[in-house]
């Protein structure tokens, strides 16, 4: 017997397996073998009588011993007087390729030697035909049953249909299907065969699958009695594409058949097929959970709003739903339930279902109390001091681009739909309109950043790209330095360049701005304006897809071939002239291997940064920033030293270092936390973080200016329990 | 004009012919005073903008003035970071006009219009040429009009600081001040040294990081010749007694304050006789809220305040023979006010408020008199004092020292020109500038 590579291979050459021409050998000692997958061979030959199910033991080995699946055909010979077929779930041994097999039959034990080329499932069954003759088509109808029992695989489904195709009875078409996107599909059509109830059944779409078929039947005069019509629902595990079906097997009381779909059917989409079914409800007849499951198809999310309609006292209201760029949702609303009749929301579409309600958190809301208070529908059920109406509901998992819904199941009746639009937006614009939109109060209670910290955290975008390039001056891209300028939203890079030009040690260092596109209008012809007037040799590209100056570096990065790089935030400036010569000459006094920082202060010239340390005892040890806040005159006499993080606003680092940490890590909402992140990356490569504190630069904060007020601490926290998930085992165990 | 004489560009952000205000005279003054003096030759070029019309092609333009005169358009400025955005015509029109001229020194006198950018492309163009840049008020540091004085009020304003600036414009964020105070701070690094005409604004700068030792004050000269004689003096109790104010009518003047002290002069005191005479218009032109102010102090004044409109600089001579004293009320710390000149050229004593350049400009009890700022109580008081005693104006009078005019200035920043000159090509000076005479 082959390994399973060799196996697969045959099995996929289907065009010369079928041109094989075999016998089944009638020795009693050798049989045939083909791999159905991995996990499954089937064995035919023939022998002394066998039981339907008996233990096989693999080359003979009593340790290696498994139950097979036995099917037999009666053969007119005294001395091997049975034809079998053994599904045997195939066990690796250590004993190599499966080359005998030994079976116990009702006269003894049966050894049958196996050829080394696993021949393929149709010369297998063919050769058996030839042996088996009339009794195939019960053998054909045994088997199929026999692989419906065994867990599903793509190549069994195969085997499958490659035996119903042999056996199976044609027996009307599929006229209309309609694609509910989440597994379920609406078939109508007619058959003569096809009885009302809950059948499995196996389709042919892209490939064949498993699935359930609940249908209703009803009459049709066009069929004058020879037929009649179904409808009903198809389930399967996993999402189907409802345009590729082509055909269904489906057991009838005489055997299997086959529905082919008509080649000019109607394919409904998910907002019309409910429409139909509910137009063929009243004509259908079958069992009371046949006609239930039509009738919840019939009422599934067709586009329409159907909460405001209920009869009873639910409503539900979403101010905000926003789509986040590399994974997750973001739904602010309320939700009016003071009888508690709804069982759970989900927000469905495209294939994707998620609960939200389950950690939600509740906000208040007297506006919606005093909206509905005089309702006919509220009146009495609406406490006065009982505003808790308001939700917020993150998702972690990544909405699709179809059209998505919100679904309100309800305890007693079926469920209700509101359409559901979100914008997208990258994580931290999305949050920060959140936040804005919310009491300040509510934002401190640390509740939201339990809940949003996971959202942020699983965001896994793709990186920003090089959009649009403009070169000026004499820019190169290939000199051994470039410093990277990474403009943030909101941020004017205009005075920067003014001080970049004024200081003669970085005027003639070729330069890459690198900004967001969502501020490229603002700021391309300025920067080419400005780079002019100046006289600077400057490369500006726009970063596609970026969300904030670490993906501008990103970007900026890519756009150089230098070795070494300076990362500039176009918020922090240089206080004096000669900080660029001073910190590449510490970078290079540390063999170009480090990355190197400066001090940053602030406005007011107390210390925005100064090194970030390792500091504190078990699970008390955290990074922490030293100095921050503190007079610049705290730092009179500091040497430079190696630190735990360097800052990526202002440094000079290794071309390889960066690309060897792959960069910065998503999921964060600030750069200060991704900073922080990648510091800690190039420690664990092994690169050096330096901070050199006579070195000093100058940055405000809210760069940005981006949210409200109580949004920045907020991010801060967010970014603080998504870094803590990610570095605090780390942390706690690494050395300063 | 000599091959080997100093040139010198002056530039100023308005032309006086157009615009008739204290910097613009006294960088005008400066012109006339270095073209008056031999072995120096200089231009004077200064800015216009919108509503003159300009010339398509170029932004240079003479619009008719004297030789040795020249006119800038620009008009794409962008105030709060004194940066003029049309860097394409400093590059085409000024920098061919300075690289024509080769100027020994350039001094400009006011970013304002040009923007800071000007000082960086003639420091790129002419890396060998000295420049000098004279602070009017305080606009490189306070973006409420230079004057530092706090928005919402008339809180003087001590330091100012990002954070600071921000409390005055909650709309412009600290980062955007650090901004403006690094962009502004470097740009003004590009120049070799720096004046102002009062020790007060000189100090003012010093303490917001300029380089005391390239700060000088030089002191605005004045061109003025005929000396006004005192007033005559007529009816049976004479008595100096009349008062003027020249100047806009604007809050930071503090002519609210002026208008109300008036009123509160006792009627016995005040008398038939007195007048306060203001000289300024454009009241029309300010804030609401002030106009409805004012309206009610001039109705509560009655008829003490009298007054006579705009005036021409070259009417001063002719309206001070109708003055005794002058009141210069301002609630911002003022600079070198040339009306103080003025009035010393005039022989006339002042009535200051006690801060700032009037401080510094007029002696207490000396030349004039000072009082608490924004009081209109103790400006009444100084009202009183002046009409109450009789021999006060004359004991004033004769304290006013005569205050330096336009030749002395000139001669004052040539002797500076020479020594920057020197230090910045110490072989060039030897050979090509000559010792300053005067004409």
């Amino acid at each position: 017997m082959h390994n399973q590579t060799s196996g697969t291979r045959d099995d996929d050459e289907g065009g010369e397996a079928l041109s094989e021409r075999l016998r089944l050998p009638v020795d009693g000692e050798t049989a045939l073998a083909t791999v159905l997958d991995e996990d499954l061979v089937l064995i035919a030959g023939v022998g002394g009588s066998l039981p339907h199910s008996t233990t096989v033991l693999i080359n003979g080995d009593p340790a290696a011993g498994v139950e097979a699946v036995i099917l037999g055909w009666r053969r007119p010979s005294q001395d091997l007087p049975s034809g079998f077929i053994a599904l045997i779930p195939y066990v690796k041994t250590s004993k190599g390729r499966l080359g005998s097999v030994v079976m116990r039959g009702h006269s003894g034990a049966m050894r049958y030697a196996l050829p080394r080329r696993s021949a393929s499932f149709e010369a297998c069954l063919q050769a058996v035909v030839g042996d088996a003759g009339s009794g195939f088509a019960a053998l054909a109808d045994e088997l199929m049953e026999a692989l419906l029992g065994l867990p599903e695989s793509a190549r069994r489904m195969r085997a499958f249909s490659i035996l119903a195709r042999a056996v199976a009875k044609p027996d009307g078409i599929v006229e209309m299907i309609g694609d509910f996107e989440d597994g379920e599909i609406y078939l109508q059509g007619w058959s003569a065969g096809i009885a009302h109830g809950a059948s499995r059944i196996v389709a042919l779409g892209d490939k064949p699958y498993r699935a359930e078929f609940t249908t209703a039947v009803f009459s049709r005069d066009d069929l004058e009695g020879r037929a009649h019509g179904f409808a009903g629902v198809l389930t399967s595990a996993d999402v189907q594409d409802a345009s590729t079906l082509q055909r269904f097997y489906i057991r009838a009381q005489d055997g299997w058949r086959a529905i082919d779909v008509y080649d000019r059917r109607l394919l409904l989409g998910p907002r019309e097929a409910p429409t139909h079914v509910r137009a063929i409800l009243p004509r259908v007849r079958g069992a009371s959970e046949v006609v239930h499951a039509l009738q919840r198809a019939g009422h599934r999310y067709d586009g329409r709003e159907t909460v405001s309609s209920l009869p009873l006292p639910v409503r539900i209201g979403i101010d905000m739903a926003t789509s986040i760029t590399g994974g997750g949702l973001f739904i602010s609303g309320w939700l009016l339930d003071p009888e508690n009749h709804v069982r759970s929301i989900t927000v469905k579409g495209g294939g994707h279902a998620e609960r939200v309600d389950a950690d939600w958190t509740r906000r208040p809301r007297p506006d919606v109390t005093n909206a509905f208070s005089a309702e006919p529908l509220f009146v009495g059920w609406l406490l006065p001091d009982n505003h808790m109406h308001g939700f917020l509901a993150a998702s972690a998992k990544q909405a699709p681009d179809a059209p998505l819904h919100i679904e309100i199941e309800l305890k007693d009746r079926l469920p209700a739909y509101v359409p559901l639009n979100p914008s997208r937006s990258p994580a931290r614009h999305a949050l920060s309109r959140l936040i804005g939109s919310l009491d300040p109060q509510l934002t401190a209670t640390g509740v939201l950043e339990q809940q949003f910290a996971p959202v942020i955290q699983s965001i896994n975008r793709e990186g920003p790209v090089q959009g649009e390039r403009r070169d000026h001056g004499n820019f190169t891209p290939d000199s051994g330095f470039a410093l990277v300028v990474g403009v943030d939203e909101g941020a004017d890079p205009g005075v920067l360049l003014a001080l970049l030009a004024l200081d003669p040690e970085t005027r003639k260092v070729p330069i890459v701005i690198a900004a967001p596109a969502a501020v490229a209008d603002r700021v391309t012809g300025e920067i080419g304006r400005l780079a002019g007037f100046y006289g600077l040799d400057l490369r500006f590209v726009i970063a596609e897809g970026a969300d904030d100056i670490c993906d501008a570096f990103e970007v900026g990065v890519a756009a150089t071939n230098a070795d070494t790089l300076a990362f500039l935030s176009s918020a922090v400036m240089p206080r004096d002239k000669g900080w660029l010569t001073r910190l590449e000459r510490a970078h290079r006094v540390r063999a170009g291997k480090a990355i190197v920082s400066p001090t940053i202060v602030f406005e007011d010239e107390s210390i925005r940064w100064a090194g970030t340390w390792i500091d504190g005892e078990g699970s008390e040890r955290a990074l922490v920033d030293r100095y921050v806040g503190y007079p610049l005159a705290a730092l009179a006499g500091a040497q430079a030293m190696e630190v735990t993080a360097a800052t990526v606003e202002c440094c000079i680092l290794p071309r390889a270092a960066f690309v060897a940490a792959g960069g910065f890590t998503r999921g964060y909402l600030g750069t200060a936390a991704k900073s922080l992140d990648f510091g800690l990356k190039l420690k664990l490569a092994g690169t050096p973080s330096v901070w050199i504190p006579d070195v000093q630069m100058v940055a405000a904060d809210e760069g940005s200016g981006l949210g409200p007020a109580h949004w920045p601490p907020f991010a801060r926290r967010v970014d603080r329990l998504a870094f803590d998930r990610r570095w605090s085992l780390a942390v706690a165990n690494m050395r300063n | 004009m000599s091959s080997s004489d100093l040139r010198v560009l002056v530039v100023s952000h308005g032309h006086p012919s157009l615009s008739l205000g204290g910097a613009e005279v006294a960088s005008y003054n400066l012109h006339k005073g270095l073209i008056e003096t031999e072995g120096t030759s200089s231009f004077y070029l200064a800015r216009v903008g919108s509503p003159v019309p300009r010339h398509g092609a170029t932004a240079l333009m003479s619009l008719r003035q004297k030789e040795h005169e020249i006119l800038f358009h620009a008009d794409d400025y962008d105030h709060f970071l004194l940066s003029n955005r049309n860097t394409d015509e400093i590059r085409r029109d000024l920098l061919r006009f300075v690289r024509d001229m080769r100027p020994d020194v350039v001094h400009f006198h006011h970013v304002i219009g040009f923007g800071l950018e000007a000082l960086y492309a003639v420091r790129d163009a002419l890396p060998d040429a000295t420049i000098v840049v004279t602070f009017h008020e305080f606009l490189s540091i306070c973006h409420h009009h230079g004057q530092m004085v706090k928005t919402g009020g008339s809180k003087l304003c001590e330091r100012s600081s990002p954070s600071d600036c921000n409390a005055c414009f909650p709309e412009i964020s600290p980062a955007r001040f650090l901004q403006r105070e690094r962009f502004v701070r470097s740009m003004l690094d590009v120049a070799d040294h720096y004046i102002s005409p009062s020790n007060f604004l000189a100090q003012r700068y010093v303490d917001w990081g300029i380089d005391a030792s390239r700060m000088s004050v030089i002191e605005n000269g004045l061109d003025v010749h005929e000396v006004a004689p005192p007033r005559p003096m007529t009816g049976p109790e004479p008595r100096r007694c009349r008062f003027a104010y020249f100047g806009q009518m604007t809050p930071f003047k503090g002519v609210d304050v002026l208008i109300d002290a008036v009123s509160r002069v006792p009627e016995s005191v005040w008398g038939e006789d007195s007048r306060m005479m203001i000289f300024g218009g454009n009241l029309e032109k300010q804030p609401k809220p002030f106009q409805e102010h004012m309206e009610k102090l001039i109705e509560r004044a009655g008829d003490r305040i009298r007054f006579y409109g705009s005036y021409r600089n070259t009417e001063m001579p002719r309206l001070m023979r109708s003055v005794d004293w002058l009141v210069i009320p301002s609630i911002w710390w003022e600079n070198s006010p040339i009306v103080i000149q003025e009035a010393f050229f005039h022989g006339r004593p002042l009535i200051a408020s006690n801060i700032g350049g009037m401080a510094e400009k007029i002696t207490d009890g000396v030349d004039g008199m000072h009082f608490r700022v924004g009081s209109a109580e103790d400006l009444m008081d100084r009202f009183v004092e002046a009409l109450s005693e009789p021999a006060l104006w004359d004991k004033l009078r004769a304290g006013i020292r005569k205050p330096m005019d336009y030749l002395g200035c000139a001669r004052e920043h040539l002797d500076l020109y020479r020594t920057l000159v020197g230090l910045r090509n110490p072989e060039a000076s030897s050979e090509t500038v000559p010792a300053a005479r005067t004409a």
